[in-house]
This record gives C-alpha cells, structure tokens and sequence, in this order.
C-alpha cells in the first residue's frame, strides 16, 4: 500500500501483465457543495487493485464508499467534484481525459454493478438488448453476434434457460437473477477493472452466497480485478484478498483481509470487528456497540475523525489528523497511537 | 385457565398462542379478464406458535417467506384467513374491530424501515405522542413529560421532540420508532426486522437497546429478521419459515447447536464466514429461489432445493413434529409422519 509505484503512465499491455494496477489512485478528493455547506465526501483516499485482486471497501454508511466507486467511473453527480487527486485507470490519467474518451473506457476498462439492480437496469428495455448493445457499441459486433455472446453470458452468470430470458424485461427477474443480469451487463465488455457497490446487501444469505462464488469466479476467469463495497465484515472476510477499511471519508486501515481482521491496528476497524454479528460465542452479554454516529463531512474539526468515539483518544488525538503509516509488514494505519502507550 | 378448541389448557403465562393460523392473500387473475377468478397466495400457512411472558420468539426465513404475514396476523393488522389467535386468552380473531381497538395499544409493531415508517411532516415528539392521545393514556398537561420520558428511555435527546425525522439518522429514526412503540406501555411487540437496514454498530446499539427494554418493561416480542446472526443475540425460541409454514422451531441454543432441518443447516451455511481468500468459496448451500406461495410444489415445500430430498418428500408433506422435547421438525428424514391430505 504504502510503496508508491513508477510514476509514468503504463500502457495497457503493462497493466495485464500483472505488473502494474489496474487502478492506480493517489490523494483523491471529492467535494459536493450543499446547503449547509461544503460535504468533503473523499479526502485524500489513495489505493491500487492489482489485476486479479479483489479489494474490499468497508465502512459505516456516508464514509464515501459509493462516492469513491462512482468517481473511478468519472460518474460523481454535479454539482459534486473530484477537486483534487489523480485516478491512473489501466494506465491512463482519467482525469484528464474528454467526456467521450470517458465514455469510451466505461464498458472496457470499468464497470460498475449496483446495490439495486432494479434501478440499475432500464425496464423499458429487454435484459438481452442491455448486454447486446454495448458489445455492439465497444467491441463492434453484428447484431446476431452480439445476441449469441449476451446469451452465453447469461449462461455464465447463472441464468437458467438464457435463451428464453433473453428477451424478458427486469422486473419479471427474482432478486438474485436481477443481480446476475447486471453483473453480466457490467462483464459484458470484459472490463480490467470491476466495481461491485453493496452488490448484495439487499439480497438473502442464501442468494448471497451464489453472487459471492460467482464474483469470485469471474476474477479467477478474467483476471480483472475488483473493488467490493459492502459493510458486512463477514463478506469481506469471505471474498476479499486486502481490505480498505474507511472512516469519514478517509483510508483509516489497509491491508491483507487476513492480517487486518486478525490484527486490527485502528480502533475503528477493532470496534467493526466487535460489534459484528456472530454465529457462535457468548450471546448473552450486551454486544459492544462502538458509541455514537460518524462525523457530518462539512467542517470536519481539525484532529481524528473518529476520536469523538475512540475508547483510545489522548488529547492529541484532537490537534491533528493522522496520517497512514505502515503498521504491519503490508498493513497501514491513520491512527496516532495504535502502537498503544 | 381457559380451554382452547383443540382440549389443552391455556397457560396464563402465554402472552401469544397461535394455532392453525392461515393468511392467504387474493393473487394475480387466473385469465386476463378482470372478471376471471384470483390465484391464492398463501402468505401464511398453517402456523401455530406459542409466546411466554417475557419472552423473545425469533422468526427467521428468506424473504417471501410469510415473516410479515404473520407478525401482521398475531396483531390482526391483517384478518388471517383461518385459525386462532390467542393475546393474553382473548381468541382475536373473532374480536370485531371496534373490539379490537382498545388492545391494539398493548400489542405494538416497529418496523424495518427507519425513513419510511415515520411521517416526514410530524415532528418527532408529535409521532411519539400519537399513540398516548388516541388512547387517551395521559391527561394533556403530563404528555411532553411523558414523550421526554420515553425518549430518554430509547437513548434520545428529549430536547430534540421538535426535530423533524429527516434531522436523525437511520439508528435515531428507529429509536423514536421504538419510543413509538413503547408509549402505550405495550406487553406485546412485533418487531418486523428492526435492524436490517441499519449498519453494524449501530444493529449492535439497536439490539442492546431492544434487550435492555425487554428485560426492564417484561416485553414479550417476535422478533422477525433474516439474519440469523441477529436472532441469535434476542431470541429465546427461534422457528425458521419456508414459504408459509415453519420448518423447525426450538430453543435458540438448541437450534444454534443441533440445526435438525436441511433447510435451517443451509441458511447456516449460508452466513458468510472468514475464508482468509485465495480459497474457493464454499458451494452455496441452495441453488435457485424460493418457489411462489401461490404454487408450492407439491409434497414437502422444501423439495424442490432440497440437498438430502428423497422419493417420498415429492409426495406427502411431513408433519411438524417433536424430534427431542421442545424441537419441532417437519422433514422426513426425522419423522416418517405426514400431515393429511
Ligand atoms: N449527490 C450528493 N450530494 C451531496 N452530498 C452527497 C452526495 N452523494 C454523497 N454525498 C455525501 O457524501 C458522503 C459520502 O457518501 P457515500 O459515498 O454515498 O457514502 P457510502 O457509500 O459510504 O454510504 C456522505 O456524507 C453523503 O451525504
Ligand atoms: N398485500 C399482499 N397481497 C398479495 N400478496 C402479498 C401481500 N403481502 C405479501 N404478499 C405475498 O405473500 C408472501 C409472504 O410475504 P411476506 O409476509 O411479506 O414475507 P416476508 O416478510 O417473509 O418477506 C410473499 O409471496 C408476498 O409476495
Ligand atoms: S488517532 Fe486517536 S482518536 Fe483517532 S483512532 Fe487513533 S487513538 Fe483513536
Ligand atoms: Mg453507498
Ligand atoms: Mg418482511
């Protein structure tokens, strides 16, 4: 995390050998003006997905999740704005390109699937045609073509009997089949980078479980690789090779899902830890519930974010906000004393 | 004591005893005329259950299953089609409403959705009080000390009853819920998955808040949810449904410990558990979607997705039996006894 790579713009053949990130980015920040002031919704969030990785990206809601998701997509709605950072998308600066360069890597290079697949997908229009006519768009198929790769999507992703629902519209689609719909509109163009936002928190755990393997599989296939957004830890825990865990807006920990959930460094990720939901162990004591809310994002004061709430906060803790500093052999942490007193 | 239709004793400490309990609702038309007969869908189907004073009675099963249902039947907030209601000895279902209202304010529900579930034009000491005015509780001039009461009691600041919903996040929203809730002094109380859309630490406040509360006012609660994780920490007794009627129901150490019902084991092995990644995640325990309640499958309701189904499961429909004192199963690979046809 912390070993910052070559800083010249690697080409795309580069980024699929395995060498350099598919998304490379360093000191984002996103502001959306408001009312009631200035919401700073990323501040300084720096990261990279190496091809075949799957990263995930875990907070409390409104700590910038979605929006850190929708700006590797170049998608923030006005009047919100990246107003600072870089984001290196498969070897290009994304900041930099044209509106319609963008819209080009939108399919290829990126794409996003959403918590809710039924606003996602165009009801107006049949399931099939939403895959078929990116392909026809991107990578230049003919019609018929295009129709025999969305069906064999469909097949890919778990549909029973793609032919049929090929020509169905979304809302005759269960759940979990929605979802599947998406996820093969987002692989439909073979994208190097896949961003997956709360894919399954409004889905059961059994239906959950059948979009984990599945996500899991399509890394293993395509070798892209993929940020997954969730709150639940115990997903993370399941599906992620390193884990992000963020905190109003910034990265407060980094690091292999293994070392971090076993070795928390940041209060905050040891209180998510255990204030988690178990299956087994002590039911009877009063669960520990980290106390109070996260921090509005307009003004934030000048010291930790989460000291208002952390059971280890000194006064110093106030003054200034840490920094991420390496905490473990790949791990890191914004947090002034997790080395303890 | 009072007697009950089928000869038993009615124990003065059942706060809730349901038997026989069926809620169907009018489905889609049979044929595209409006005047073509309605499909039933059978929300509910045949439940019976028993609630002691005091006591939590989780309710856990994918959705669609008929959790609603039912905790909308025992409030009779929904006529059941069929069965018996007992709340505190009064069968009712055969109450008229106007008999109904005067216990409506000793049975209570809180429901799943913080922001659609209070009223955006009220003020919160406004919702709070609603309750108290319609059943003419508290004489005007003690009301606000009642509403600052009640606030102080779910972890609300008192001098916020002027805020409007929209001013609170999720958790506060579903504390004035909860305050709502308890200002009629209830003895009985749904709660219609009260946490499922709230994030981690703040489930883990809500479920502290909601085991404070029952123990210190004796609550007797259903508690609905789809997590097991979460019923586990509130639950006493757990009965797990599929589609409309229950599959095991038991102590909830016991079910937790000794998950009889191949249907409870899948759910279990559906909740997402640290794979520490790399490692190919575990087949999902059920492959497809619930089955529609209007057309169950014929014999067991399970059999269609069932791992461990056998030639007989397609042909009778196993009866709800006690396989050890106080665990009830309905699966023939525990009992050989069918319910008639
Ligand atoms: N379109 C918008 N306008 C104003 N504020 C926004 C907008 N989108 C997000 N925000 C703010 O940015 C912060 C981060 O939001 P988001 O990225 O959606 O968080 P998460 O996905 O982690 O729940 C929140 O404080 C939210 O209120
Ligand atoms: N008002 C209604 N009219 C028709 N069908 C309904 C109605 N409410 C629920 N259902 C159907 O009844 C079944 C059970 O629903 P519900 O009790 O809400 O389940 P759960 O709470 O377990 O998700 C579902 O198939 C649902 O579609
Ligand atoms: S910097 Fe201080 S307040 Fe912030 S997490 Fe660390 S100990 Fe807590
Ligand atoms: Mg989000
Ligand atoms: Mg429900």
């Amino acid at each position: 995390m912390m070993e910052l790579l070559p800083r010249r713009a690697p080409s795309g053949e580069e980024c699929s050998a395995r060498l350099l990130p598919v998304i490379d980015v360093r000191n984002l920040q996103v502001r959306f003006p408001t009312r009631d002031g200035v919401v700073t919704a990323l501040d300084g969030l720096s990261m990279q997905v190496m091809p075949g990785e799957i990263v995930g990206l875990v907070g409390e809601s409104g700590c910038g999740k979605s929006t850190a998701a929708l700006s590797f997509m170049r998608l923030i709605p006005q009047p919100g704005r990246i107003t600072a950072g870089e984001i290196v998308l498969d070897g290009q600066d994304i900041l930099k390109l044209s509106d319609r360069e963008m819209r080009a890597l939108r399919g290829p290079s990126v794409a996003m699937i959403f918590q809710d697949a039924l606003t996602a997908l165009d009801p107006t229009m049949p399931v099939g045609k939403q895959i078929a006519e990116p392909l026809q768009l991107h990578k230049g198929l003919a019609a018929a073509a295009a129709r025999a790769r969305a069906i064999e999507l469909f097949g890919q992703v778990g549909i029973p009997d793609p032919e049929r629902r090929f020509g169905q519209y979304s809302h005759q689609f269960s759940g979990g089949m929605r979802q599947r719909v998406m996820i093969a509109v987002a692989l439909s163009c073979g994208p190097r980078l896949l961003l997956a936002d709360e894919p399954t928190t409004a889905l059961d755990v059994t239906v959950q479980r059948q979009i984990l393997r599945l996500i899991r599989q399509l890394r293993d296939t395509l070798n892209a690789g993929v940020v997954f957004i969730t709150h639940d830890v115990g997903v993370v825990a399941e599906l992620c090779t390193r884990v992000i865990v963020m905190y109003a807006g910034r990265a407060v920990e980094a690091g292999p899902t293994q070392a971090v959930f076993t070795h928390p460094t940041h209060p905050y990720t040891a209180g998510l830890l255990s204030s988690t939901l178990e299956l087994t162990g002590d039911r009877s004591l009063p669960l520990y519930a980290i106390p109070g809310l996260p921090p509005e994002l307009i003004d934030l004061p000048a010291g930790c974010a989460f000291a208002p709430r952390c059971p280890r906060a000194d006064p110093e803790c106030w003054n200034a906000a840490p920094i991420l500093e390496p905490s473990g052999p790949q791990q890191s942490v914004a947090c002034w004393r997790w080395k303890g007193d | 004591m009072i007697q009950v239709r089928d000869g038993t004793a009615l124990d003065d400490s059942l706060v809730i005893r349901a038997r026989g309990l069926k809620t169907y609702y009018p489905g889609p038309h049979k044929g595209a005329w409006p005047w073509s007969g309605r499909l039933t869908v059978k929300a509910v189907d045949d439940v019976s259950l028993d609630i002691r004073r005091g006591q939590t009675l989780g309710l856990v099963g994918e959705s669609g299953c008929g959790k609603t249902t039912v905790g909308r039947s025992l409030l009779q907030l929904v006529r059941p089609t069929a069965g018996e209601v007992f709340f505190e000895g009064q069968d009712l279902c055969k109450l008229k409403d106007a008999e109904l209202h005067p216990l409506r304010r000793r049975m209570q529900i809180i429901f799943q959705d913080p922001y659609a579930s209070l009223d955006s034009r009220c003020t919160i000491g406004f919702t709070i009080s609603e309750g108290l005015l319609i059943h003419k509780l508290v004489p005007p001039a003690e009301l606000r000390d009642r509403v600052a009461d009640l606030m102080v009691t779910v972890g609300l600041n008192p001098a916020f009853e002027n805020r409007y919903p929209h001013e609170f996040s999720g958790g506060q929203r579903q504390r004035v819920g909860i305050a709502r809730a308890l200002a009629t002094s209830p003895t009985f109380i749904v709660g219609d998955e009260p946490i499922s859309a709230l994030d981690v630490s703040i489930q883990a406040q809500i479920i502290n808040l909601l085991r404070t509360l029952r123990d210190k006012l004796n609550l007797t609660m259903l508690f609905i949810s789809h997590d097991l994780r979460a019923v586990r920490y509130l639950s006493d007794q757990v009965a797990v449904m599929y589609l409309g009627k229950v599959a095991e129901m038991a102590s909830t150490d016991e079910l937790f410990a000794n998950p009889l019902h191949p249907y409870t084991q899948a759910l279990l092995g559906s909740v997402p558990k640290p794979s520490w990644s790399g490692v190919e995640i575990e087949a999902p325990a059920l492959s497809g979607d619930v089955p529609s309640p209007i057309n169950p499958p014929r014999g067991c309701y399970f059999s269609t997705r069932c791992p461990r189904v056998m030639p007989r499961c397609g042909e009778a429909q196993p009866a709800l039996v006690e396989a050890s004192p106080g665990h009830k199963v309905a699966c023939f690979l525990i009992s050989a006894a069918a319910n008639p046809v």
